[in-house]
């Protein structure tokens, strides 16, 4: 693994983690240390793999992390209310990420994995530890409640 | 799914040094790893040492405890408490202001001879001591008449004896003593002669007068100061020659 993968890998890493933790420093914190340990694993395989699996493994429930519904950064804070969009878009932040926080950590990963990071179902089974079957189960009731909620919310977004 | 995850990311932060920053971040966790490593190394050398001493000192036997028994004793002794038949004759010499030492030759198996000095180192004649086996009996040799036994006298601890003194001749005046004990026939002859060839009654004088032999003689300590194996019987052409022989009966 060489900077040049990290430099191409670190921005995706740290939205993947930013969708789990819903802070980005954090998020920011978690994919520099995650590559770090990447750039002096003697043997990762798969890079891609290896270090959504050591993300991942940050978010699990053991860890006792707190949850985050969002953190805005300062720059966003900056901006003021003049930017419409920019604030609409940080509404629209919350409102994914707090129906994100609604769902169990394992099902929230299965989502980042499979629909954000493109990971094949098999792919995320081996980064979760899952069989192919639970990730299925996961991606189903994640994708449903999340449909829910985004309905519930999408009129106070889209208003 | 996958449009509405990455809008939720529209807000991204930029990046900044992160690239630099995680370099510097594997820098540090590599070399914290050989540091772990290197005390690791370490360590185990450590507990090797460790257990490896542990082991010794519990399962090798230490240096042994020294006992008194084993500790040299650096005084000086004087002779007679090494030698305990002149423990025994050294208490009448020593009463005269005499002394007494090994002659040499000064001992054999079943006899010792020793000579008498005076105080400036004058030769004051030798005293020599044979013992005997004589279970069966003995018969205590009369001057007068080679062909009698001797009433002995008796020790209350059960030692016959008979007292022998020769002051015929001036070159050789002899106080000597038989002593059995009665309950193993051991017998002790104690044999003190004046110094020889002096021409002089006086100067050839036995060391110890007749009463001294015999105490010395039928002292319990000086047969049990010989060796079980040792003794004058015959034949034992290297045991002094007395005055009046010991003829044990058997």
């Amino acid at each position: 693994m060489t900077e040049e993968y990290v430099a191409q890998r670190y921005a995706h890493l740290r939205r993947a983690a930013f969708l789990m933790c819903g802070d980005w420093a954090q998020a920011g914190e978690l994919a520099r240390a995650t590559l770090a340990r990447a750039l002096t694993a003697p043997d990762v395989g798969d890079p891609d793999l290896w270090a959504y699996g050591d993300l991942m493994a940050a978010f699990k429930p053991s860890h006792g992390r707190r949850e985050h519904v969002f953190v805005a950064p300062s720059e966003a804070g900056e901006r003021g209310a003049a930017d419409a969009d920019a604030g609409m878009g940080d509404v629209f932040t919350v409102l994914v990420l707090d129906a994100l926080r609604r769902l169990s950590p394992k099902c929230r990963a299965v989502l980042v994995l499979h629909h954000f990071c493109h990971l094949a179902v098999v792919d995320t089974a081996e980064v979760l530890g899952l069989d192919a079957t639970k990730v299925t189960e996961y991606e189903a009731e994640g994708l449903a409640a999340f449909a829910d909620l985004l309905r519930i919310t999408r009129p106070a977004v889209t208003a | 799914m996958t449009s509405v995850l990455e809008r939720a990311c529209a807000a991204e932060p930029p990046i900044g040094d992160a690239v630099d920053d995680i370099v510097r971040r594997a820098d540090r966790l590599r070399r914290r790893r050989v540091r772990v490593v290197i005390l690791a190394g370490l360590a185990v050398v450590l507990i090797v040492v460790l257990l490896g001493y542990a082991l010794t000192t519990v399962l090798l036997p230490g240096p042994k405890p020294r006992t008194a028994a084993a500790v040299p004793v650096a005084q000086p002794r004087p002779s007679a408490v090494l030698d305990p038949v002149l423990r025994v004759l050294s208490g009448p010499v020593d009463a005269r202001d005499l002394r007494i030492v090994p002659r040499q030759p000064a001992s054999g198996p079943g006899w010792r001879q020793y000579a008498v000095l005076t105080a400036n180192g004058g030769p004051h004649g030798m005293i020599e001591v044979a013992v005997y086996d004589a279970p069966a009996g003995l018969c205590l040799p009369v001057l007068a008449d080679p062909d009698a036994c001797a009433q002995p006298d008796r020790t209350r601890a059960g030692v016959e004896y008979a007292r022998y003194s020769a002051r015929e001749d001036r070159d050789w005046q002899v106080n000597e003593v038989i002593a059995r004990r009665v309950v193993d026939g051991r017998t002790v002859v104690v044999q003190a002669t004046g110094e020889r060839g002096t021409g002089d009654a006086e100067r050839g004088k036995p060391p110890l007068t007749a009463r001294e032999v015999a105490q010395a003689a039928t002292d319990p300590r000086l047969p049990d100061a010989f060796g079980l194996g040792e003794r004058c019987n015959a034949p034992a052409l290297a045991c002094p020659v007395l005055r009046v022989p010991v003829r044990p009966a058997g």
